[in-house]
């Protein structure tokens, strides 16, 4: 079956090259929560962006992406200032 | 002697351990999570006490960990997956530094410190690709059962290039392989090589150092097994209980805390 990336335009700015921050990964609650305290653990800043589903390959990734209720969300992080490096446990 | 557990809720299968004051397993379990998480919890724990001789009363500290860690009701804390795997890793395999996750929904790669300490790690995107669920379509579509998924794969002679990369749509790809007269084997191992090209991006991430070891369920998947290690490069460290990674984590988090605690007291 042959499907049609929604985009094909390649950013102008790579992701991971913004003020330091490095896009991670696309996550939705429990997991999002989750995902966002252990790189707090680690001394990370967090910046959360809403997916709209704009940038993904395929028409169907963004139908899946809308079907839940509290939205997916990219975690971008940036190595804190203060530098902490503390683990949980 | 006290005893310490670990119960990590997964979102398809639930594992507890119970370890005593040497960190020796003492008692383990695996059941299907089902719908009722709470349950699920409590019923793996009741496994793992029945596998040793020792009184409830003696399990000093529990904690929870996964997906619904915060489903363990009769447990003390939770700790996230993410340090349970570092730390059940480097326990399990000392040489552990990088740790590659699969389960039923994400895939994980995380890089760990001696001590088992997280250095760095990712995640699949929310999108299933490449995670156990993947392996749970080719099941479907094939009518195989997940545990001879692998065996069948190592059968391959000419393995097929699944190019679909969504899990929903996998089966119908997997379905029009079969249309067009290729054998199963051959379908099973396009899939491995599918989620295995997946997973060794998310390793390269956080930097693929040598002692990778191999958690979650799908590290039962030999067909996985020796299609990561061939694409790698590498031997990966892996046992017959490598799925209870994440909770020996947890209970040697529990260790830790029972142990504060009683010098304290």
């Amino acid at each position: 079956m042959m499907r049609l990336p929604v985009t094909t335009a390649q950013p102008e700015v790579p992701d991971t090259a913004i003020d330091g921050w490095v896009k991670q990964f696309s996550a939705s609650d429990p997991r999002l929560s989750e995902m966002v305290g252990v790189f707090q653990s680690m001394g990370k800043e967090i910046k959360l962006e809403r997916e709209c589903g704009d940038n993904l390959l395929f028409e169907e990734c963004k139908a899946c992406m809308e079907s839940h209720p509290s939205g997916v969300w990219s975690i971008w992080t940036r190595d804190s200032p203060e530098g902490n490096s503390g683990n949980e446990s | 002697m006290i005893y310490t557990a670990g119960v990590d809720v997964g979102s398809t299968q639930t594992k507890a351990v119970i370890i005593d004051e040497d960190l020796n397993i003492v008692g383990r379990a695996l059941i299907d999570t089902g719908a009722d998480v709470v349950a699920a919890a409590e019923t793996s724990f009741e496994y793992a006490l029945k596998e040793t001789d020792i009184d409830s009363d003696l399990i000093k500290y529990v904690i929870g960990t996964g997906y619904g860690r915060y489903k363990v009701t009769f447990g003390d804390d939770q700790v996230t997956e993410i340090s349970c795997h570092g730390r059940g890793a480097v326990h399990m395999f000392p040489n552990t530094r990088t740790v590659l996750d699969m389960g039923g929904q994400d895939t994980k790669a995380i890089s760990v410190s001696e001590q088992g300490e997280i250095l760095d790690f990712c995640m699949n995107d929310k999108c299933a690709a490449g995670t156990g669920r993947f392996l749970g379509a080719a099941s479907t579509a094939l009518d195989i059962p997940l545990d001879n998924l692998g065996p069948t794969a190592l059968e391959a002679t000419r393995p097929v290039r699944i190019s679909t990369t969504c899990t929903v749509f996998a089966e119908s790809e997997i379905l029009s392989w079969l249309g067009k007269g290729k054998k199963i084997e051959d379908i099973l191992m396009g899939v491995h090589e599918s989620i295995s090209a997946r997973s060794i991006g998310l390793l390269r991430r956080v930097g693929i150092t040598e002692g990778v070891s191999f958690s979650g369920g799908v590290a039962k998947n030999l067909g996985m097994v020796h299609v990561l290690n061939e694409h790698m490069g590498l031997e990966m460290n892996v046992s017959d209980e490598s799925h209870y990674m994440g909770a020996l984590g947890a209970a040697l988090f529990a260790m830790d805390r029972a142990k504060t605690a009683e010098v304290a007291a």
